[in-house]
């Protein structure tokens, strides 16, 4: 029997940083891991990529949502045969997760090892979480259908902040374990050990190909400085919900990640596939005249669509 | 000549008074082959081969490789009707019942519908002529494109319900910047997007609900790295500054807009303007000698030739003989030698043919003649059409209704003793009454019903 983990949570919530953890703690046991983004280019699969471990990556829309389900389904019973201790499944930020455990029921009868739903993990922004919780029904079902719940950046919020979030998510989910953490550090034994599957009922995902935000993949040419890449992100993070990927600037490479105002440029010690960010749309269409504008003013010849 | 004349137009360079031009040649390409429009919108290998046609006899600076704005609400699931000699036309709508947004999954791949045969000609052409002429990839507007899908009353949502609006719009623009991702993967110099629908909405409307998807659209082009165009039909004269606004590199008009006036407005933006030999009365119906002439005074009544190209004011009717264009072809780029050839010639006009105006103040009924260009080829025109169809069960009582179409000769005739300008016009009772407007069902109801009572004294 395989125990199946889904994290979900809004774009940039950290999410990626607890898969990291759970990789590591269960690090000498047969895991399997399954890694949904938004955008065309599945960012985080390179940032969890690691030997010995058996990854799929699905990409270019939510798994959720009838656009990929189908290659959901199918992953989930191809890991089903190798008889993982866990398959830990990372779903994207905007992923609705209502129908999970419909999905569980539609794949039993093909899989050759049978899963056992262990629940799903819900990290949120502390930071943003109050400013986000109505913006998109997709959060709100993340949060309801979770059975533990995850305040990540604890130390950028004040304690009347955290009360208020605390009240926040019981209104939403009365059974939930809420912790408080600063980059998704928890002992894994505890989160694990305290999971269960939410009693709320079964929805139809909010997901469907209809409603996906639109995104962009930006080229970034190794000619960039590091200052026209900042004022270029910085330009147009206020229109988007998350931008993340790699880039090359002159011989070195670097991950970005950008969450509303906060930017993270790192090094990467590893080759890239490509020079590429993924932009993920707040403000639909309007997005590519802010793109537009954010590369003439700030690098015209070493930024492209 | 050619392509570098064209691009530095579209570069706002300076060209010395030399003006490009470019033969909007889409279902007419497949005339020079003895093709049917069918034919050269369908089948690859024939359109390859009327647009060798259209290259070596009428030497264009820039060519479309089709003209056909219902390729992608075909593919979105409406269904088309096929003619021999236009191209198609629309005739169901996916949302014309229930208010929808398309799957995005439907977004358009090399494979979708009838683009394999576009990208296959589009490849073809790059190779074979693509440094010598600029070739035009053409995709649909988001306004027409939302229209096909809707239908109708896609112009009483516009009053109604302007968030359903936007929010199809924006999945139109989203689908014209993936077509045109298709077409500059496939070599295109400029992504022309054809839009005739935009004479049939006020400004103010364009401006509230148009303007965003339409420069997004524009922004997009520019950000790939080739060159845009805004191609309208029919009255756009009070449309050219909010289209402007949305920043295209080019824009196109047709003999409906004064070119003088627009270009006043174009030149403050450092717009080029393309446009805008008239398509029936010149090009179709007129003499080797009228096209000369047409041409020659269009461009001399342009002072400022600097952002200007001279073109059919949109897609060239079937049957235009080639001569004809072959004559506009030598305007253009031979203005001296072709003002010899018409010295003292005056142009052929239609005022010889008999014309009966009805009495309308004698007809029991009220009187709804619709002045078009063609009520199946062109869209406003269609949509115009469908206004006074899709609800006549309601006003048949009280209302009588003809189509008069512009490339029929005595239509012509009766269009310039009605003294109309404008196409199409809907016109009740012999008065002008919806000019380049389509009216809503519930607008057209009621004017019918007040003329009717007024008639008969209720």
């Amino acid at each position: 029997m395989t125990q199946l983990i889904l994290l979900t949570g809004f774009l940039g919530t950290g999410k990626t940083t607890l898969m990291e953890r759970l990789l590591h703690y269960y690090g000498d046991s047969p895991v399997g891991v399954i890694v949904n983004e938004f955008g065309e280019i599945n960012i985080d699969a390179r940032l969890l990529e690691k030997d010995g471990t058996i990854m799929r990556e699905l990409s270019n829309g939510s798994i959720f949502c009838s656009c990929i389900k189908e290659n959901f389904i199918k992953a989930l019973i191809d890991m089903s045969s190798p008889n993982f201790e866990y398959l830990f499944i990372e779903a994207s930020g905007l992923a609705d997760p209502g129908n999970m455990q419909q999905i569980l029921q539609t794949i039993e009868p093909y899989t050759v090892h049978p899963y056992h739903y262990s629940g799903s993990i819900c990290v949120l922004d502390g930071e943003a979480f109050l400013e986000l919780k109505d913006l998109l029904p997709a959060v709100g079902n993340q949060l309801t259908q979770a059975g533990v719940v995850l305040v990540n950046k604890e130390d950028l919020i004040s304690p009347a902040i955290k009360a208020e979030i605390q009240a926040e998510v019981r209104k939403a989910n009365i059974q939930a374990p809420i912790y408080f953490t600063s980059y998704c550090n928890i002992d894994i034994n505890t989160l694990v050990m305290n999971l269960q599957p939410s009693k709320s009922a079964s929805l139809d995902s909010t997901n469907t190909p209809e409603n996906r935000p639109q995104t962009f993949i930006i080229k970034v040419l190794p000619s960039v400085t590091i200052n026209e890449l900042q004022g270029f992100l910085n330009f147009v993070a206020p229109y988007t919900y998350r931008i993340k990927g790699f880039v090359t600037v002159g011989d070195s490479n670097y991950s970005v990640s950008c969450v509303r105002s906060h930017m993270m440029i790192m090094p990467w010690p590893r080759d890239i596939p490509a020079s590429e960010i993924v932009l993920i749309s707040a403000v639909g269409i309007g997005l590519t005249g802010a793109i537009a504008d954010g590369i003439n003013m700030n690098a015209p010849k070493s930024i492209k669509l | 000549m050619g392509k570098e004349l064209l691009m530095k137009v579209l570069n706002h360079e300076d060209t010395k008074g030399q003006l490009p031009w470019i033969p909007f040649a889409g279902v007419h390409a497949g005339k020079l082959k003895g093709y049917s429009g069918r034919d050269v919108l369908t089948d690859s290998a024939k359109l390859i081969e009327s647009l060798r046609e259209v290259y070596k006899l009428y030497q264009p600076d820039g060519m479309p490789i089709t003209f056909d704005l219902q390729l992608e609400a075909e593919i979105l699931g409406c269904e088309l009707m096929w003619a021999d000699y236009n191209p198609p036309s629309v005739v169901s709508h996916l949302f014309d019942k229930e208010k929808g947004i398309p799957c995005k999954c439907k977004f358009p791949t090399p494979e979708s519908g009838r683009i394999p045969v576009v990208l296959e000609a589009m490849r073809v052409m790059k190779e074979e002529i693509g440094d010598k002429t600029a070739l035009y990839g053409l995709i649909c507007g988001p306004l027409t494109l939302a229209s096909h899908l809707r239908g109708s009353d896609f112009f009483k949502d516009i009053r109604k319900d302007p968030d359903y609006v936007v929010q199809l719009t924006s999945f139109c623009a989203e689908y014209a910047q993936k077509m045109a991702d298709l077409y500059i993967d496939a070599g295109m110099d400029v992504i022309a997007v054809v839009d005739p629908l935009v004479s049939q909405i006020s400004p103010k409307v364009f401006a509230n609900l148009m303007h965003e998807p339409f420069k997004a659209v524009f922004d997009y082009i520019r950000l790939k790295g080739v060159k845009s165009s805004f191609f309208v039909c029919g009255n756009a004269s009070y449309q050219i500054k909010v289209m402007c606004d949305t920043y295209p590199d080019s824009m196109a008009v047709d003999e409906n807009v004064d070119m003088v006036s627009a270009k006043a407005i174009t030149d403050q933006y450092n717009i080029a303007l393309s446009g805008n030999i008239p398509l029936t009365t010149t090009m179709l119906f007129g003499t080797q000698q009228d096209n000369i002439k047409g041409v020659l005074d269009l461009m001399d009544s342009i002072d400022n030739k600097h952002n200007l190209i001279i073109s059919p004011g949109c897609d060239m009717p079937y049957d235009v003989p080639l001569e004809n264009t072959a004559a506009c072809a030598l305007a253009v780029h031979h203005p001296d030698e072709a003002r010899a050839m018409v010295v003292d010639y005056s142009a052929s006009d239609f005022d010889q043919i008999e014309i009966e105006i009805p009495n309308y103040s004698g007809l029991d009924k009220v009187y709804i003649e619709l002045f078009t260009l063609d009520p199946e080829q062109c869209a406003a025109c269609t949509y115009m059409v469908k206004s006074v169809t899709d609800i006549f069960d309601e006003i048949k009582d009280m209302a009588d209704y003809i189509v008069y179409k512009y490339f029929i000769k005595e239509d012509i005739a009766r269009t310039a003793k009605m003294g109309l300008k404008n196409l199409p016009t809907m016109c009740i009772d012999g008065e002008s009454v919806y000019i380049s407007i389509i009216p809503d069902g519930d607008e057209l109801i009621a004017e019918i019903t007040k003329r009717y009572n007024a008639k008969h004294n209720k």
